[in-house]
């Protein structure tokens, strides 16, 4: 027993005594490894120095930098784009078309104004269908995405109202009645292609990068027709009034109808709604509050800068701590 | 020649017993001297053979410069296709400052307290050097203590789309080794927070960026249009990190479902 024991102590002894060395520096390692380390450290500075990217990188003061690819902001702006305007139908039960003219004849007192005329022509229950293509996407320093996009508008049909009204004046006004007409007419959107030009304006707020449309002109030439049906009943209405006390031969009804074809060839300008655009947030954004150690940890955020550059959207944010973690939860205990 | 002869047992039992217990004792004492040079040959070899913290941190800032340097030399330093998300040293040293002091039993019976973190990312290493005191269990007297981790990767978060780092164990450095124990000691607290004490010391890292996995177009309701709100799919992945010039680089992808590969979401 007491041979046991003494084994025990010695065994013991021999392993508590045995507390381990720190490991210690090999000088001529270590000279080694620090000038291999300020060999590769200039190597890299002077590497970096000529780096565009690099060098547009340190260019922002913030601590936070955001660098998008000009190929990711191009197929996001072409996509948002083509959403807005693939498939979209237009209500254009509001747009109105009008014309006026002169009819003038030549008499022996020389050429005299006959009377005028007005039409009038309300798109009650016409829509307009449109369908983008693959719109053209450029950027543009300092902030904005150049839009091209190509849209068709598709053959619709619908309700319109026709207005039309004669006015004599002079001589003719003696003897002729003024006259209006209303006829219920179908008429029909003509299939066409228009292109769309606008851009969208980036905006870095400092915690969300934007794009905000920016299409000044937004209207739309609609070229109109009417149905064959309904030219024969614009026809019928004017001859209808082609008589003695309606003066209809100095208007003549042939005369109006070209007026009509014409203005409908004219075709209708419809200006698309502003609203068609919205402003559309970037995928990356900065966050006013961080987990870290398990705490919340408030943060005050600036936005320093945007700008184009290198084929790419650059934006940058200072970054400060606002308000100091809540306490800390209590901590896990390590599993045993 | 009577009395030089082994005893044997039938003839003296109690003289054989106490015989067999010396050669008993004799093979155990020397059994234990064995173990234990053995034991303090295995130690002294590990020793010779472990790096100092200061040449652990060196060899692997060096191996990342190294690769830095053939990326710049050949113009893809930053060879990002989607996102680049730079972060200043400055931010993480805030942020991490922010909830200093932080103290964990990580594991082991140690029990660590950090007053003070540093961040430096110029060196191809994103280093967060955390200073404080180890311990022992309850100890009043600990060690001071220097933690080298390093943040090796971030990933966005599938939940919130917020960038997280990982951070590891590169070494741990202390002053006064032998205020917490015997056999290996600043081995075993590094151990321990490599297996699991360091997330429970320092927790979480969030960087405050975050990367939607969707783009939302709003919906159009006007007296002449309505459009309906569309969310646009997006993959996002965080691909790499390099380090160098005071920042840490992350290179995020980003791509769009190639057209006509699935219906867009609507809401």
């Amino acid at each position: 027993m007491r041979a046991a024991v003494l084994a025990f102590i010695v065994a013991s002894s021999a392993f508590s005594g045995c507390s381990t060395s720190p490991p210690r520096e090999d000088p001529r390692r270590m000279a080694d490894l620090e000038q291999n380390y300020h060999a590769l450290h200039k190597r890299l500075e002077a590497a970096t120095a000529r780096d565009p990217l690099v060098t547009a990188a340190f260019a922002d003061r913030g601590s936070v930098v955001v660098a998008i690819r000009s190929d990711l902001i191009e197929e996001l702006a072409g996509n948002i784009a083509k959403r807005y305007l693939d498939n979209v139908t237009v209500d254009l039960h509001d747009v109105h078309a009008k014309s006026s003219g002169d009819v003038r004849k030549k008499t022996f007192l020389g050429e005299v104004k006959v009377g005028s005329w007005k039409v009038r022509v309300e798109l009650s229950g016409l829509v307009g269908a449109l369908r983008a293509g693959k719109p053209r996407v450029s950027l543009r320093a300092p902030n904005m995405i150049d839009l091209e996009i190509p849209v068709d508008v598709l053959e619709t049909t619908g309700d319109a109202t026709l207005h039309f009204g004669w006015d004599s004046s002079g001589l003719a006004n003696v003897v002729c009645d003024d006259f209006e007409l209303t006829r219920g007419i179908h008429g029909r959107v003509l299939p066409q292609k228009h292109t769309i030009n606008g851009a969208m304006r980036l905006a870095n707020s400092g915690t969300v990068l934007s794009a905000t449309p920016v299409f000044p002109d937004r209207k739309i030439n609609l070229r109109l027709d009417l149905t064959e049906a309904s030219w024969a009943v614009v026809e019928e209405a004017l001859r209808s009034q082609d008589t003695s006390n309606t003066c209809g031969t100095l208007m003549n009804p042939e005369q109006g109808l070209t007026f009509l074809k014409a203005l409908a060839a004219k075709g209708v300008k419809v200006r698309l709604p502003r609203s068609i655009f919205r402003t559309v947030s970037l995928p990356a954004s900065l966050r006013q509050e961080v987990t870290v150690n398990r705490r919340i940890v408030g943060l005050s955020i600036h936005g320093e800068s945007l700008r184009i550059q290198e084929r790419t959207l650059w934006s940058s944010a200072s970054v400060s701590v606002r308000t100091g973690p809540a306490p800390l939860p209590a901590a896990p205990k390590p599993s045993p | 020649m009577a009395g030089s002869s082994p005893p044997r047992p039938d003839a003296n039992p109690e003289a054989f017993l106490i015989r067999a217990l010396r050669v008993a004792t004799g093979v155990l004492l020397l059994l234990a001297v064995l173990v234990a040079g053995f034991v303090q040959y295995r130690r002294d070899g590990r020793a010779g053979a472990r790096q100092t913290a200061r040449e652990a941190l060196l060899s692997l800032q060096n191996a990342a410069l190294f690769q830095l340097v053939a990326d710049a030399e050949k113009g893809t330093l930053l060879d990002f296709k989607g996102i680049l998300i730079v972060v200043d040293q400055s931010l993480v040293q805030d942020l991490l400052t922010a909830v200093t002091p932080m103290e964990a039993e990580i594991g082991s019976g140690f029990r660590v307290n950090i007053d003070s973190v540093e961040a430096s990312f110029g060196d191809g290493v994103a280093l967060v050097q955390m200073t404080g005191t180890a311990s022992v269990g309850d100890a009043l007297v600990g060690s001071e203590v220097t933690v080298f981790g390093s943040i090796d990767a971030v990933e966005i978060d599938r939940a919130s789309g917020i960038l997280r780092c990982n951070v590891s164990i590169l070494a741990v450095d202390a002053q006064n080794a032998e205020a917490l124990g015997r056999n290996d000691p600043v081995g075993r607290l590094t151990e321990a927070l490599a297996e699991g004490g360091l997330s429970l010391l320092l927790g979480p890292l969030e960087i405050p960026v975050r990367l939607e996995d969707a783009l939302a177009i709003p919906a159009v309701d006007s007296k002449r249009l309505q459009i309906t709100a569309e969310t646009l799919p997006l993959t996002v992945n965080a691909r790499r990190i390099k380090v160098f010039g005071g920042k840490l680089w992350a290179f995020v992808d980003a791509v769009l479902p190639a057209p006509g590969a699935g219906p867009v979401v609507r809401p």
